[in-house]
Protein backbone atom coordinates (compact mmCIF):
# COMPACT_ATOMS: atom_id res chain seq x y z
CA UNK A 1 0.00 0.00 0.00
CA UNK A 2 2.77 2.38 0.87
CA UNK A 3 4.24 1.88 -2.62
CA UNK A 4 1.26 3.60 -4.29
CA UNK A 5 2.30 7.03 -3.09
CA UNK A 6 5.55 6.69 -5.04
CA UNK A 7 3.92 5.62 -8.29
CA UNK A 8 3.86 9.01 -10.01
CA UNK A 9 7.44 9.75 -9.05
CA UNK A 10 8.49 6.30 -10.22
CA UNK A 11 6.89 6.76 -13.64
CA UNK A 12 8.46 10.20 -14.01
CA UNK A 13 11.79 8.65 -13.16
CA UNK A 14 11.29 5.87 -15.70
CA UNK A 15 10.69 8.54 -18.35
CA UNK A 16 13.98 10.19 -17.57
CA UNK A 17 13.32 12.64 -14.75
CA UNK A 18 15.70 12.44 -11.80
CA UNK A 19 14.06 10.78 -8.76
CA UNK A 20 13.05 12.86 -5.78
CA UNK A 21 14.79 12.08 -2.53
CA UNK A 22 11.88 10.09 -1.11
CA UNK A 23 11.42 8.07 -4.34
CA UNK A 24 15.14 7.29 -4.39
CA UNK A 25 15.02 6.21 -0.74
CA UNK A 26 11.97 4.04 -1.37
CA UNK A 27 13.51 2.38 -4.42
CA UNK A 28 16.61 1.45 -2.46
CA UNK A 29 14.48 -0.48 -0.03
CA UNK A 30 11.66 -1.88 -2.24
CA UNK A 31 12.40 -4.67 -4.73
CA UNK A 32 8.86 -4.60 -6.16
CA UNK A 33 9.15 -0.94 -7.06
CA UNK A 34 12.58 -1.49 -8.58
CA UNK A 35 11.02 -4.20 -10.77
CA UNK A 36 8.21 -1.82 -11.63
CA UNK A 37 10.73 0.86 -12.53
CA UNK A 38 12.48 -1.58 -14.86
CA UNK A 39 9.18 -2.51 -16.49
CA UNK A 40 8.28 1.16 -17.00
CA UNK A 41 11.67 1.82 -18.52
CA UNK A 42 11.25 -1.12 -20.89
CA UNK A 43 7.83 0.17 -21.89
CA UNK A 44 9.22 3.65 -22.58
CA UNK A 45 12.07 2.12 -24.58
CA UNK A 46 9.62 -0.06 -26.54
CA UNK A 47 7.53 2.98 -27.41
CA UNK A 48 10.55 4.95 -28.56
CA UNK A 49 11.87 1.95 -30.47
CA UNK A 50 8.62 1.25 -32.25
CA UNK A 51 8.18 4.86 -33.26
CA UNK A 52 11.75 5.20 -34.42
CA UNK A 53 11.62 1.98 -36.41
CA UNK A 54 8.32 2.83 -38.03
CA UNK A 55 9.57 6.25 -39.05
CA UNK A 56 12.75 4.91 -40.58
CA UNK A 57 10.66 4.13 -43.63
CA UNK A 58 11.86 5.21 -47.06
CA UNK A 59 9.73 6.42 -49.92
CA UNK A 60 9.41 4.27 -53.01
CA UNK A 61 12.05 4.39 -55.70
CA UNK A 62 11.88 7.46 -57.89
CA UNK A 63 10.36 9.62 -55.17
CA UNK A 64 12.65 12.57 -55.72
CA UNK A 65 12.05 12.49 -59.44
CA UNK A 66 8.29 12.47 -58.84
CA UNK A 67 8.62 15.46 -56.53
CA UNK A 68 10.72 17.24 -59.13
CA UNK A 69 8.06 16.62 -61.77
CA UNK A 70 5.36 17.81 -59.39
CA UNK A 71 7.27 21.03 -58.71
CA UNK A 72 7.66 21.63 -62.45
CA UNK A 73 4.00 20.88 -63.06
CA UNK A 74 3.04 23.30 -60.33
CA UNK A 75 5.24 25.90 -62.01
CA UNK A 76 3.54 25.25 -65.34
CA UNK A 77 0.09 25.57 -63.79
CA UNK A 78 1.06 29.08 -62.71
CA UNK A 79 3.70 30.25 -65.20
CA UNK A 80 5.77 33.08 -63.96
CA UNK A 81 4.94 35.36 -66.85
CA UNK A 82 1.24 34.96 -66.14
CA UNK A 83 1.68 35.15 -62.41
CA UNK A 84 3.64 38.34 -62.62
CA UNK A 85 1.96 39.92 -65.54
CA UNK A 86 -0.86 41.34 -63.46
CA UNK A 87 1.51 42.60 -60.84
CA UNK A 88 3.88 44.04 -63.37
CA UNK A 89 1.24 45.59 -65.52
CA UNK A 90 -0.56 47.06 -62.54
CA UNK A 91 2.70 48.39 -61.23
CA UNK A 92 3.59 49.96 -64.55
CA UNK A 93 0.18 51.55 -64.94
CA UNK A 94 0.06 52.89 -61.41
CA UNK A 95 3.61 54.15 -61.72
CA UNK A 96 2.94 55.87 -64.99
CA UNK A 97 -0.30 57.49 -64.01
CA UNK A 98 0.84 58.49 -60.59
CA UNK A 99 3.97 60.07 -62.01
CA UNK A 100 2.14 61.81 -64.78
CA UNK A 101 -0.59 63.29 -62.67
CA UNK A 102 1.28 63.44 -59.41
CA UNK A 103 0.35 66.59 -57.58
CA UNK A 104 3.08 69.09 -56.93
CA UNK A 105 4.25 69.60 -53.41
CA UNK A 106 2.11 72.70 -52.95
CA UNK A 107 -1.19 71.03 -53.85
CA UNK A 108 -0.52 67.57 -52.34
CA UNK A 109 -3.49 66.73 -50.19
CA UNK A 110 -5.45 69.83 -51.07
CA UNK A 111 -9.01 69.47 -52.31
CA UNK A 112 -9.26 69.30 -56.06
CA UNK A 113 -10.82 72.37 -57.54
CA UNK A 114 -13.62 71.94 -60.01
CA UNK A 115 -12.96 74.96 -62.17
CA UNK A 116 -9.24 74.95 -62.94
CA UNK A 117 -7.85 71.70 -61.69
CA UNK A 118 -4.12 71.91 -61.12
CA UNK A 119 -3.70 68.19 -60.82
CA UNK A 120 -5.68 65.02 -60.79
CA UNK A 121 -5.10 63.09 -57.63
CA UNK A 122 -5.28 59.38 -57.98
CA UNK A 123 -7.18 57.14 -55.62
CA UNK A 124 -9.01 54.58 -57.74
CA UNK A 125 -7.22 51.39 -58.67
CA UNK A 126 -6.57 50.94 -62.37
CA UNK A 127 -9.05 48.70 -64.13
CA UNK A 128 -6.97 47.65 -67.11
CA UNK A 129 -3.69 48.29 -68.80
CA UNK A 130 -3.03 50.54 -71.77
CA UNK A 131 -0.38 50.03 -74.41
CA UNK A 132 0.47 53.60 -73.83
CA UNK A 133 -0.82 56.15 -71.46
CA UNK A 134 -3.31 58.20 -73.39
CA UNK A 135 -3.91 60.30 -70.31
CA UNK A 136 -0.49 61.80 -70.76
CA UNK A 137 -0.98 62.62 -74.38
CA UNK A 138 -4.41 64.11 -74.18
CA UNK A 139 -5.21 65.44 -70.80
CA UNK A 140 -2.13 66.72 -69.08
CA UNK A 141 -1.73 69.66 -71.39
CA UNK A 142 -5.24 70.71 -70.59
CA UNK A 143 -4.90 70.10 -66.92
CA UNK A 144 -1.63 71.92 -66.56
CA UNK A 145 -1.47 74.47 -69.30
CA UNK A 146 1.19 76.51 -67.53
CA UNK A 147 3.65 73.71 -66.82
CA UNK A 148 2.71 70.61 -68.76
CA UNK A 149 3.76 67.42 -67.04
CA UNK A 150 5.11 66.09 -70.32
CA UNK A 151 7.83 68.65 -70.25
CA UNK A 152 9.12 67.29 -66.96
CA UNK A 153 8.75 63.66 -67.92
CA UNK A 154 10.79 61.46 -70.15
CA UNK A 155 10.08 58.18 -71.86
CA UNK A 156 11.48 55.32 -69.85
CA UNK A 157 12.79 52.09 -71.26
CA UNK A 158 11.72 49.93 -68.34
CA UNK A 159 8.19 49.22 -69.45
CA UNK A 160 5.67 50.02 -72.05
CA UNK A 161 5.35 53.71 -72.64
CA UNK A 162 5.67 54.52 -69.01
CA UNK A 163 6.56 58.12 -68.50
CA UNK A 164 8.97 58.61 -65.69
CA UNK A 165 10.14 61.85 -64.23
CA UNK A 166 13.89 62.37 -64.60
CA UNK A 167 14.49 62.16 -60.89
CA UNK A 168 12.68 58.79 -60.76
CA UNK A 169 14.64 57.11 -63.53
CA UNK A 170 17.44 55.86 -61.36
CA UNK A 171 15.05 54.24 -58.89
CA UNK A 172 13.06 52.59 -61.66
CA UNK A 173 16.23 51.27 -63.25
CA UNK A 174 17.32 49.86 -59.90
CA UNK A 175 13.96 48.14 -59.55
CA UNK A 176 14.29 46.69 -63.02
CA UNK A 177 17.77 45.34 -62.34
CA UNK A 178 16.63 43.94 -59.01
CA UNK A 179 13.75 42.07 -60.64
CA UNK A 180 15.96 40.76 -63.41
CA UNK A 181 18.52 39.46 -60.95
CA UNK A 182 16.02 37.20 -59.22
CA UNK A 183 15.13 33.89 -60.82
CA UNK A 184 11.54 34.18 -59.70
CA UNK A 185 11.00 37.41 -61.58
CA UNK A 186 13.59 37.25 -64.34
CA UNK A 187 11.25 35.60 -66.78
CA UNK A 188 8.61 38.11 -65.94
CA UNK A 189 10.87 41.01 -66.78
CA UNK A 190 11.76 39.36 -70.07
CA UNK A 191 8.28 38.25 -70.92
CA UNK A 192 6.53 41.31 -69.68
CA UNK A 193 8.49 43.55 -71.97
CA UNK A 194 7.29 41.53 -74.92
CA UNK A 195 3.80 40.56 -73.95
CA UNK A 196 2.04 43.21 -71.95
CA UNK A 197 -1.00 44.37 -73.79
CA UNK A 198 -3.24 47.01 -72.46
CA UNK A 199 -6.78 47.98 -72.99
CA UNK A 200 -6.59 51.55 -74.12
CA UNK A 201 -10.31 52.18 -73.88
CA UNK A 202 -10.37 51.56 -70.18
CA UNK A 203 -7.92 54.36 -69.65
CA UNK A 204 -9.45 56.96 -71.88
CA UNK A 205 -10.53 59.95 -69.89
CA UNK A 206 -14.06 61.17 -70.34
CA UNK A 207 -14.41 63.66 -73.18
CA UNK A 208 -13.95 67.28 -72.32
CA UNK A 209 -14.88 70.49 -73.99
CA UNK A 210 -12.99 73.63 -74.70
CA UNK A 211 -13.34 76.69 -72.51
CA UNK A 212 -14.38 79.46 -74.96
CA UNK A 213 -12.70 82.18 -72.93
CA UNK A 214 -9.28 80.55 -72.66
CA UNK A 215 -9.38 78.06 -75.47
CA UNK A 216 -8.20 75.37 -73.07
CA UNK A 217 -9.96 72.07 -72.56
CA UNK A 218 -12.34 71.82 -69.64
CA UNK A 219 -12.39 68.70 -67.60
CA UNK A 220 -15.17 67.48 -65.37
CA UNK A 221 -13.02 66.52 -62.45
CA UNK A 222 -15.75 64.49 -60.78
CA UNK A 223 -15.65 62.04 -63.68
CA UNK A 224 -11.92 61.58 -63.71
CA UNK A 225 -10.75 58.20 -62.48
CA UNK A 226 -8.78 58.62 -59.29
CA UNK A 227 -5.60 56.69 -58.82
CA UNK A 228 -3.67 55.81 -55.76
CA UNK A 229 -0.25 57.45 -55.74
CA UNK A 230 1.29 55.88 -52.63
CA UNK A 231 2.85 52.79 -54.28
CA UNK A 232 5.05 55.09 -56.30
CA UNK A 233 6.46 56.58 -53.15
CA UNK A 234 7.50 53.16 -51.92
CA UNK A 235 9.06 52.30 -55.28
CA UNK A 236 11.10 55.43 -55.54
CA UNK A 237 12.51 54.88 -52.09
CA UNK A 238 13.56 51.38 -53.03
CA UNK A 239 11.10 49.42 -50.88
CA UNK A 240 7.86 47.62 -51.38
CA UNK A 241 8.94 44.80 -53.71
CA UNK B 1 18.87 37.73 -72.77
CA UNK B 2 18.51 34.09 -73.86
CA UNK B 3 21.70 33.32 -71.96
CA UNK B 4 20.29 35.01 -68.89
CA UNK B 5 17.18 32.89 -69.05
CA UNK B 6 19.30 29.75 -69.51
CA UNK B 7 21.37 30.68 -66.46
CA UNK B 8 18.26 31.26 -64.45
CA UNK B 9 16.83 27.90 -65.47
CA UNK B 10 20.06 26.07 -64.66
CA UNK B 11 20.21 27.84 -61.32
CA UNK B 12 16.62 26.85 -60.58
CA UNK B 13 17.39 23.21 -61.42
CA UNK B 14 20.38 23.21 -59.09
CA UNK B 15 18.21 24.81 -56.49
CA UNK B 16 15.57 22.08 -56.75
CA UNK B 17 18.17 19.31 -56.69
CA UNK B 18 19.81 20.63 -53.54
CA UNK B 19 16.56 21.15 -51.70
CA UNK B 20 15.23 17.79 -52.84
CA UNK B 21 18.23 15.93 -51.52
CA UNK B 22 18.24 17.89 -48.32
CA UNK B 23 14.58 17.96 -47.38
CA UNK B 24 12.22 15.83 -49.44
CA UNK B 25 12.70 12.66 -47.37
CA UNK B 26 12.18 14.61 -44.19
CA UNK B 27 8.86 15.80 -45.58
CA UNK B 28 7.97 12.26 -46.56
CA UNK B 29 8.71 10.93 -43.07
CA UNK B 30 6.73 13.68 -41.41
CA UNK B 31 3.77 12.85 -43.62
CA UNK B 32 4.27 9.15 -43.00
CA UNK B 33 4.35 9.77 -39.24
CA UNK B 34 0.81 11.04 -39.54
CA UNK B 35 -0.61 8.85 -42.29
CA UNK B 36 1.41 5.60 -42.06
CA UNK B 37 0.67 5.03 -45.68
CA UNK B 38 3.56 5.29 -48.08
CA UNK B 39 1.77 6.47 -51.21
CA UNK B 40 -0.36 8.96 -49.32
CA UNK B 41 2.70 10.26 -47.52
CA UNK B 42 4.54 10.69 -50.81
CA UNK B 43 1.67 12.65 -52.30
CA UNK B 44 1.43 14.95 -49.30
CA UNK B 45 5.20 15.40 -49.19
CA UNK B 46 5.45 16.34 -52.83
CA UNK B 47 2.62 18.82 -52.57
CA UNK B 48 4.19 20.37 -49.47
CA UNK B 49 7.57 20.49 -51.17
CA UNK B 50 6.15 22.21 -54.25
CA UNK B 51 4.49 24.83 -52.08
CA UNK B 52 7.57 25.35 -49.97
CA UNK B 53 9.73 25.56 -53.09
CA UNK B 54 7.52 28.28 -54.52
CA UNK B 55 8.21 30.29 -51.38
CA UNK B 56 11.89 29.52 -51.10
CA UNK B 57 13.01 33.12 -51.63
CA UNK B 58 11.03 34.33 -48.67
CA UNK B 59 12.72 31.80 -46.38
CA UNK B 60 16.03 33.09 -45.23
CA UNK B 61 18.12 29.90 -45.01
CA UNK B 62 18.17 26.11 -45.09
CA UNK B 63 16.83 25.74 -41.56
CA UNK B 64 13.95 28.08 -42.24
CA UNK B 65 13.09 26.17 -45.39
CA UNK B 66 13.15 22.82 -43.59
CA UNK B 67 11.16 24.15 -40.64
CA UNK B 68 8.55 25.65 -42.90
CA UNK B 69 8.42 22.48 -44.97
CA UNK B 70 7.94 20.33 -41.87
CA UNK B 71 5.14 22.47 -40.50
CA UNK B 72 3.42 22.67 -43.87
CA UNK B 73 3.75 18.92 -44.40
CA UNK B 74 2.40 18.23 -40.95
CA UNK B 75 -0.61 20.44 -41.55
CA UNK B 76 -1.35 18.94 -44.96
CA UNK B 77 -0.99 15.42 -43.60
CA UNK B 78 -3.30 16.10 -40.66
CA UNK B 79 -5.84 17.63 -43.03
CA UNK B 80 -5.62 14.62 -45.28
CA UNK B 81 -5.96 12.21 -42.40
CA UNK B 82 -9.03 13.99 -41.13
CA UNK B 83 -10.57 14.20 -44.58
CA UNK B 84 -9.83 10.62 -45.48
CA UNK B 85 -10.93 8.39 -42.67
CA UNK B 86 -11.59 5.62 -45.12
CA UNK B 87 -8.02 4.80 -45.84
CA UNK B 88 -7.95 1.23 -47.02
CA UNK B 89 -4.88 0.05 -45.31
CA UNK B 90 -2.09 1.04 -43.07
CA UNK B 91 1.35 -0.09 -43.64
CA UNK B 92 2.92 -1.96 -40.84
CA UNK B 93 6.43 -0.94 -40.12
CA UNK B 94 8.89 -3.34 -41.62
CA UNK B 95 11.29 -4.15 -38.86
CA UNK B 96 14.76 -5.44 -39.21
CA UNK B 97 14.37 -7.61 -36.12
CA UNK B 98 15.53 -11.20 -36.18
CA UNK B 99 12.83 -13.63 -37.19
CA UNK B 100 10.31 -13.95 -34.40
CA UNK B 101 7.85 -16.70 -33.93
CA UNK B 102 4.31 -15.93 -35.02
CA UNK B 103 3.06 -15.27 -31.48
CA UNK B 104 5.72 -12.67 -30.82
CA UNK B 105 5.05 -11.12 -34.19
CA UNK B 106 1.33 -10.90 -33.52
CA UNK B 107 1.93 -9.34 -30.11
CA UNK B 108 4.33 -6.83 -31.60
CA UNK B 109 1.90 -5.89 -34.33
CA UNK B 110 -0.87 -5.45 -31.80
CA UNK B 111 1.39 -3.27 -29.72
CA UNK B 112 2.32 -1.23 -32.74
CA UNK B 113 -1.27 -0.78 -33.76
CA UNK B 114 -2.25 0.35 -30.29
CA UNK B 115 0.72 2.65 -30.14
CA UNK B 116 -0.21 4.48 -33.33
CA UNK B 117 -3.81 4.64 -32.20
CA UNK B 118 -2.59 6.26 -28.99
CA UNK B 119 -0.36 8.63 -30.97
CA UNK B 120 -3.32 9.64 -33.12
CA UNK B 121 -5.32 10.43 -30.01
CA UNK B 122 -2.72 12.84 -28.68
CA UNK B 123 -3.38 16.54 -29.04
CA UNK B 124 -1.68 17.97 -32.13
CA UNK B 125 1.06 19.77 -30.22
CA UNK B 126 2.14 16.63 -28.34
CA UNK B 127 1.81 14.45 -31.40
CA UNK B 128 4.08 16.59 -33.57
CA UNK B 129 6.77 16.63 -30.90
CA UNK B 130 6.79 12.88 -30.29
CA UNK B 131 6.76 12.02 -33.99
CA UNK B 132 9.53 14.44 -34.92
CA UNK B 133 11.62 13.32 -31.96
CA UNK B 134 11.40 9.73 -33.11
CA UNK B 135 12.49 10.71 -36.61
CA UNK B 136 16.03 10.87 -37.99
CA UNK B 137 17.52 11.11 -34.51
CA UNK B 138 16.17 14.61 -33.93
CA UNK B 139 17.10 15.98 -30.55
CA UNK B 140 15.21 18.59 -28.56
CA UNK B 141 17.06 21.42 -30.28
CA UNK B 142 16.25 20.21 -33.79
CA UNK B 143 12.59 19.73 -32.91
CA UNK B 144 12.42 23.17 -31.35
CA UNK B 145 13.82 24.69 -34.55
CA UNK B 146 11.53 22.69 -36.83
CA UNK B 147 8.43 23.57 -34.85
CA UNK B 148 9.57 27.04 -33.85
CA UNK B 149 9.05 26.30 -30.17
CA UNK B 150 11.26 26.98 -27.16
CA UNK B 151 13.36 24.00 -26.15
CA UNK B 152 11.72 23.95 -22.71
CA UNK B 153 8.31 23.58 -24.34
CA UNK B 154 9.56 20.75 -26.52
CA UNK B 155 11.00 18.93 -23.49
CA UNK B 156 7.83 19.32 -21.51
CA UNK B 157 5.60 18.23 -24.40
CA UNK B 158 7.82 15.27 -25.12
CA UNK B 159 7.64 14.16 -21.53
CA UNK B 160 3.85 14.54 -21.41
CA UNK B 161 3.42 12.70 -24.70
CA UNK B 162 5.57 9.75 -23.60
CA UNK B 163 3.74 9.59 -20.32
CA UNK B 164 0.35 9.48 -22.04
CA UNK B 165 1.49 6.82 -24.48
CA UNK B 166 2.85 4.74 -21.63
CA UNK B 167 -0.48 5.03 -19.81
CA UNK B 168 -2.34 3.79 -22.86
CA UNK B 169 0.00 0.89 -23.54
CA UNK B 170 0.70 -0.25 -20.01
CA UNK B 171 -2.46 -2.34 -19.89
CA UNK B 172 -1.56 -4.04 -23.13
CA UNK B 173 1.89 -4.98 -21.84
CA UNK B 174 0.44 -6.25 -18.59
CA UNK B 175 -2.27 -8.25 -20.43
CA UNK B 176 0.30 -9.83 -22.69
CA UNK B 177 2.40 -10.88 -19.73
CA UNK B 178 -0.51 -12.44 -17.85
CA UNK B 179 -1.72 -14.41 -20.92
Amino acid sequence: MSCERYEDGLIEHALGAPPSADVAAHLSSCAACRARLDAERRLAADIDGLLTTALRVEPRDGFEERVRRHVRAADRRAPRAVRWIGVGAGLAAVLAIALLVRPRSDDRGAPVATSTPAAVRATEAPRALPTSIPVAATSTAGLRPATPVRRAATRATVAHDVLVAPDELEAVERLRQYLRARPSTASWTHDAEARLEFDRAAYELPPFTEDPSTGLPQLEVADVPRYEAEPVTSLTTGGGV
Amino acid sequence: MAEDVGDVQREAETDIATLLTDSSRLAFRVAYGVLRHREDAEEVAQEAFARAYARRFTLRDRESFRAWLVRLTWRLAIDRQRADRRRLRREQAVTAEPAADSEDLAARRQMEERLWQAVDELPDGLRAVIVLSAMEGHGVREVSVLLDLPEGTVKSRLHTARKRLAEKLRCLVNDTKTD
